[in-house]
């Protein structure tokens, strides 16, 4: 068996990306062959010393077709996530033309790019990769593409960077949000900006790969797809035993995405999720990006204060905000920033 | 450091602030209580609190604080005003 171990650098996602599904088909294939991806950004080359470390040969042997890949690290310190390549590439659903043109958008040493990869393979369908990640190389690149998967905040980040038009101008037949709760305001903008396509929210992640998909243009997810599942009291969903870190709460029908287990301030004892917060501020008029964090009060433990782009002012936001939160969610803190950071795998930077 | 009369003048804009403009600044007078007074509770007086940090660029301690003393617009500036040199 043979094990390659990558770290791609900056500025390489070309030469990179085309290394890697090369790889890729071959263990699809049958090839004896196994992969550990380190993510190439800097911040994760920095850290890559304490994940991998020395190691890594011999803390991944085995047989071959095996897949190593890390957690974003969102919330928490990235971890390993060894997948068994030729199972997913098999069982990965999804129809698809070779006619359709994919674009990456996220960074192909991750799941979510190993994912569209793999679509892209198994259905013959055209990649293109884009100079660079970054918003305005994306644009760059998205006139030829026919479909793109998509995480919500790099999609408003697109729109913030779109000078030009061309979002307007693209035809798109197929459209996915994921990585991160895709609201009724996203998906009302994207079909603004694509009346024919199919847009799909998707529900999926590095440990449990692709849980749950949904085309119907409404945020949420139908309760007829989640029929049998377990949730903890909180509204934890657990896959197969395991805790997934997300809450959901169902309403009329259908789970709305609550927040990460992780991502809560403690205002005076009551759990305020970040994500809600979030969200009540990107379904106002002019906010185009937000993000929530706690801060530390003497008084009440923490408090949760906001940052977005936008055109909407700071005190209109507050008044808008206490209209749809509880008190304890209202932002002690609103300010309007030139831009709110997305991590590299294209989400809200929460460290 | 700043003076007494400088929090004050920003501690009030900061409750109007935080009470989104139903309480005028200059309308809060150094004698007014907080809560009992200007109507806000624990959580507004705990937004109030982080407005002042942030401007002060203090962190206030978490223990040793009697918070039950300090319940009119000029205690709290004093209470702050010491915070600064701590």
């Amino acid at each position: 068996m043979e094990l390659r171990f990558w770290c791609g650098k900056p500025g390489e996602l070309r030469t990179e990306t085309a290394h890697l599904i090369k790889h890729l088909k071959a263990i699809a294939q049958g090839a004896d062959l196994s992969l550990v991806l380190a993510p190439f950004t800097d911040s994760a080359r920095n850290a890559e010393s304490d994940w991998l470390g020395g190691d890594v040969w011999r803390e991944f042997p085995g047989p071959g077709g095996l897949l190593t890949v890390y957690t974003s690290g969102t919330t928490d310190q990235p971890k390993a996530i060894v997948k068994d390549f030729v199972l997913a590439f098999r069982s990965k659903k999804g129809k698809g033309r070779p006619s359709d043109r994919w674009l990456l958008t996220y960074n192909p040493y991750r799941w979510a790019g190993i994912s569209m990869i793999t679509h892209v393979l198994r259905t013959n369908a055209q990649l293109i990769v884009p100079a660079s990640l970054e918003a305005r190389d994306i644009l760059l690149a998205l006139p030829g593409a026919s479909h793109i998967s998509v995480t919500p905040s790099l999609f408003r980040k697109l729109m913030l960077t779109d000078n030009s038009g061309v979002l307007g101008r693209v035809r798109l037949e197929q459209v996915t949000f994921g990585g991160e709760v895709a609201t009724q305001s996203v998906l009302d903008l994207a079909r603004a900006y694509w009346p024919s396509a199919r847009i799909t929210h998707v529900y999926a992640s590095t440990e449990h790969g692709d849980i749950c998909s949904v085309s119907d243009d409404r945020e949420g997810i139908p309760e007829e797809k989640w029929r049998g599942q377990v949730f903890t009291m909180e509204g934890e969903l657990l896959l197969n035993g395991q805790p997934t870190g997300d809450i959901w709460a169902l309403r009329d029908g259908r789970y709305y995405f609550q927040g990460r287990v992780q991502e809560v301030a403690n205002v005076g004892g009551a759990k305020v999720f970040l994500s809600t917060v979030e969200q009540a501020a990107l379904a106002i008029a002019g906010v185009l990006q937000a993000r929530a964090f706690a801060v530390p009060s003497a008084l009440v433990g923490q408090l949760v204060s906001l940052e977005y782009e936008g055109t909407t002012a700071p005190g209109e936001l507050a008044v808008e905000l206490r209209k749809r939160l509880p008190k304890v969610a209202w932002p002690a803190k609103v300010d309007k920033v030139e831009c709110v950071r997305l991590s590299e795998a294209g989400k809200i930077g929460r460290s | 450091m700043k003076s007494k009369e400088e929090i004050l003048a920003r501690l009030k804009e900061v409750v109007e602030g935080v009470s989104l403009g139903s309480r005028k600044a200059s309308s809060i007078s150094d004698s007014d209580m907080l809560i009992t007074g200007l109507g806000l509770d624990s959580l507004d007086y705990a937004s109030v609190l982080l407005g002042m940090e942030q401007w002060l660029g203090i962190h206030i301690r978490e223990e040793g604080v009697n918070w039950r003393e300090i319940q009119s617009v000029s205690q709290l500036a004093d209470f702050l005003r010491n915070e600064q040199g701590r």
